[in-house]
Formats: C-alpha cells, structure tokens, sequence
C-alpha cells in the first residue's frame, strides 16, 4: 500500500510541478485527475478488492445473446 | 493537439505493421487449441479475410488524408457522438495494450522468472515504454525494421536447426474438423493479429507516402507478418505435430528441442528475445495510440504530459483484464473475436458509410481536388 503511494507521488512529482509552473491548468487537472483515478483503483487492488474485468463482462454478455464461438 | 510533424518512411511503415503481426506468434496457442495440425490453413485465410478490414482503412486514409482515427470521427460524426465513438476505440486500445502487456508479463514469468510477481514486469515494462513514448513516434517507430528482421532471422534460423525434428506425417489427418472451427479460427486470426492493426489508422498522418499507396503498403506489412505467422505454425507443426495442444507456447517448445553442439544448446533464449522486443514494440505502439487518443479527445496541448498518467491506468487494467492464462485463451477463441470485430471492421466502414451519405471528405483533399 506504502509502495502503491510513493510509486504515484514519483509520477505526480515528474509531471506535476512543470505543468504548474507553465500555468497549463487544462491539462494539470486532467494529469492530476488521471493519476487520482488510479491511484484508487491500485489501492483497492492492494487491498485486495477484486475489480470486475470489462472483457469477462462482455464474455458474459454475448454468451447471453449467444453470439461466442463453443 | 498539434499533430507530429515526424514522418514515417515507407519501410518504417511496413516494416512497423510486420512487427505488429509478428509480435503475435507468442498467439498461435489461440489457433492451435482450436485447429490443430490443421492450423498452418488459418493465417492463409485470416489474411484473406482480413483483405475487406484493410481495403475499408484505405478508403478512409484517401478520403480523410493528414486525419487519424480520432480526427476521422469528430468530422464525420460531429463533436459529441464522434468523442462516444472515440471513447470506444480508446477503450479498445488501452485494452489491447493491457492485454498485450499481460501477454508479455506471462511470457517472462513462464519461460525465465517464474519467481518474480506479475506487477514488477508490469511497471519495469511501462516506465521502459512511456521513456520511448515520451519522444513521440519517431522513437516509438524507430527500431521496427531492426526488429523485424531479427526476429524473421531468428525463424529462419530456426526453420534449418529443426528441420531434423520435422515430420510431414505430423499434418495427418488433414481436415477432418467441422467447418465451424476453421470459420472460428480464421475470424480468430483475421481479427485478434491481423485486425489489431486498425490502431495504424491512429498512424496514417505520420506516413511519407501518397494516400493511394498506404492501402499497398499495408497489405504488404500484413502479408509479410502473416507470412511470419505461417512460417512459425508450418514449423511448429512439422516438428510437433498434434502434441502442439499441448503446450501453452508451442513455439518455445520447439525451440527447446534444438540442440546443436554440446555447448550451444537451449536456443529459446532466440526465441525468447525476438519476442520480447516484438512485444515491446507492440505495446510501445499500442501505448502511444492510446496516449495520443487521449491527448486528441481532451483537447491536451501535447501527448507528453498524459504519457505517465496513461502507463499508470495501463498498468492497472492489466492486474484486471485477465487474471490467467487459461481465461485469456478462453476469451481469445471465444467471444473477442466477435467483439473486436466491431472495432476492426463494423465502426470503420460505419464511418465510412456515414462520410458518403453526408458527403463529407476532408478540407485538404477537396482543396487537392
């Protein structure tokens, strides 16, 4: 969990400060709101929260329909 | 978003769509769980299916010239349907580069680190990519024609040290399966390597070649991965035969059964670079057009200061995307075939259709005109 925040802080500090100091605010808010989406995702996989795939969703989905190959 | 201004030359172009193919020959397992000894047939007709999928990106390309995929639906389908249509292939290429990574990551752990966990490849892997990223195609494009033909010498190489081990009673039976597995596996093939290479649409502003020719020239980078990909069944097939269903990378296995001297044996290292630097390539590909995409979509003033943020959102949808090699294969054969059709062929030649109806054509084509 420790590691998941110092490794996402690095990326923030690489970005992050020049974005700031060039006054692109457009794109501070889109890199910082990137980075905070997942920057949660990770800390719920290190919790071990298990995400649901999109791909087995869809699998799920066309199965239903009947539109997979057996 | 101001647009590259690097140009790739003709050869970095084909040169760049072979490696895209031939980065999936770690896939024959797909074709080889479906069709057997009988899978040396697929990559002839996947290519030949996947013959429309390019004639439908040439007829964009000329009709849209200096334009990329994103550009193509803000003008053919307006500012707010164009950014849903996108925001699908967005999806489509962060999956395909998570996908892929996994691919990478599995192969790495499988075949020499089997101790080391899946999130250390990931985020080694990543930072290398989003380095080459960062300095935009031309770094991204630069090494492919090296590439390429590395790994086509490694496979001839291979071809003559196993030609001791090969066996042409190996294809017997010949197709004794229904007709529905060999549609099944050339749609797998047509549309899971081949296909993929409607993220080269992305590209296709970046190209030092007259819109009529980018059609030929893609066909010849198709034609010369899939040639690849025949070559590595053909072999695999020979040497293997039908205890290819055996194994989750047949290849490997193949290579491991060369034995030269006394001291050069365990040659899969061979195959194992050539594919890793494939693979490389690939994501490092798949990566920028996902990264581009974004950047074009939100309106950004460069790529450069998403490229970090979208290798972290990469990294953690392929902890999610497939959790095992045998679900992977499961989807691959099953049900991504069907759904990768819709981003291969039904969008485009959706757009396309669109484009007539409504007369749209690109500024700079009219202005040629």
């Amino acid at each position: 969990m420790i590691l998941v925040i110092v490794g996402f802080l690095a990326l923030a500090l690489v970005e992050i400060p020049s974005l700031a100091r060039q006054k692109k605010r457009r794109d501070l808010i889109i890199v910082a709101s990137m980075l905070g989406v997942s920057l949660t995702l990770s800390l719920l996989l290190a919790a071990g929260v298990k995400l649901p795939s999109p791909m087995h969703l869809l699998h799920s989905f066309l199965e239903s329909i009947g539109l997979i190959y057996h | 978003m101001k647009p590259e201004s690097f140009r790739m030359t003709p050869a970095q172009y084909l040169f760049t769509i072979a490696c895209f193919i031939q980065s999936s020959a770690l896939l024959t397992s797909f074709l080889v769980s479906v069709t057997a000894q009988d899978s040396w047939l697929i990559p002839i007709t996947g290519y030949l299916a996947c013959v429309p999928f390019v004639l439908v990106y040439a007829a964009l390309m000329k009709r849209f010239p200096g334009k990329n995929l994103i550009q193509i639906n803000e003008i053919v389908f307006g500012r707010v349907f164009g950014l849903i249509i996108s925001g699908m292939y967005l999806w489509f290429f962060l999956t395909l580069t998570s996908l892929n990574l996994t691919d990478l990551s599995n192969f790495v752990r499988s075949s020499m680190l089997p101790q080391t966990p899946g999130i250390v490849m990931f985020v080694i892997f990543m930072l290398l990519c989003a380095w080459g990223v960062r300095y935009g195609l031309s770094c991204v494009v630069r090494y492919n024609v090296a590439f390429s033909v590395t790994a086509i010498l490694i496979t001839a190489a291979s071809i003559l040290f196993t030609a001791s081990h090969m066996h042409l009673t190996n294809f017997l039976p010949l197709f004794q399966k229904p007709v529905l597995t060999y549609v099944n596996a050339t749609h797998v093939m047509a549309t899971i390597p081949l296909g993929e290479t409607v993220v080269f649409l992305m590209l296709s502003p970046n190209v030092q070649l007259p819109v009529k020719k980018m059609g030929k020239y893609f066909l010849g980078g198709l034609a010369l991965g899939g040639g690849m990909m025949l070559a590595t069944v053909l072999r695999d097939t020979a040497v293997l035969g039908k205890a290819m269903n055996l194994f989750s990378i047949p290849s490997l296995e193949v290579y491991r059964m060369v034995h030269l001297t006394e001291s050069m044996g365990r040659v899969e290292i061979l195959f194992s670079i050539a594919l890793i630097i494939l693979l490389f390539s690939k994501v490092m590909l798949l990566y920028y057009a996902a990264t581009l995409a974004f950047g074009q979509m939100l309106s950004m003033s460069s790529h450069r200061p998403i490229v970090l943020a979208v290798g972290a959102l990469i990294t953690v949808y392929a902890q999610v995307v497939n959790r095992s090699s045998l679900t992977h294969l499961a989807l691959g054969t099953e049900s991504a075939p069907v759904f990768w059709t819709l981003f291969e062929l039904l969008l485009p030649l959706a757009t396309l259709i669109v484009a007539a109806l409504r007369h749209v054509r690109c500024q700079e084509e009219v202005s040629q005109q």
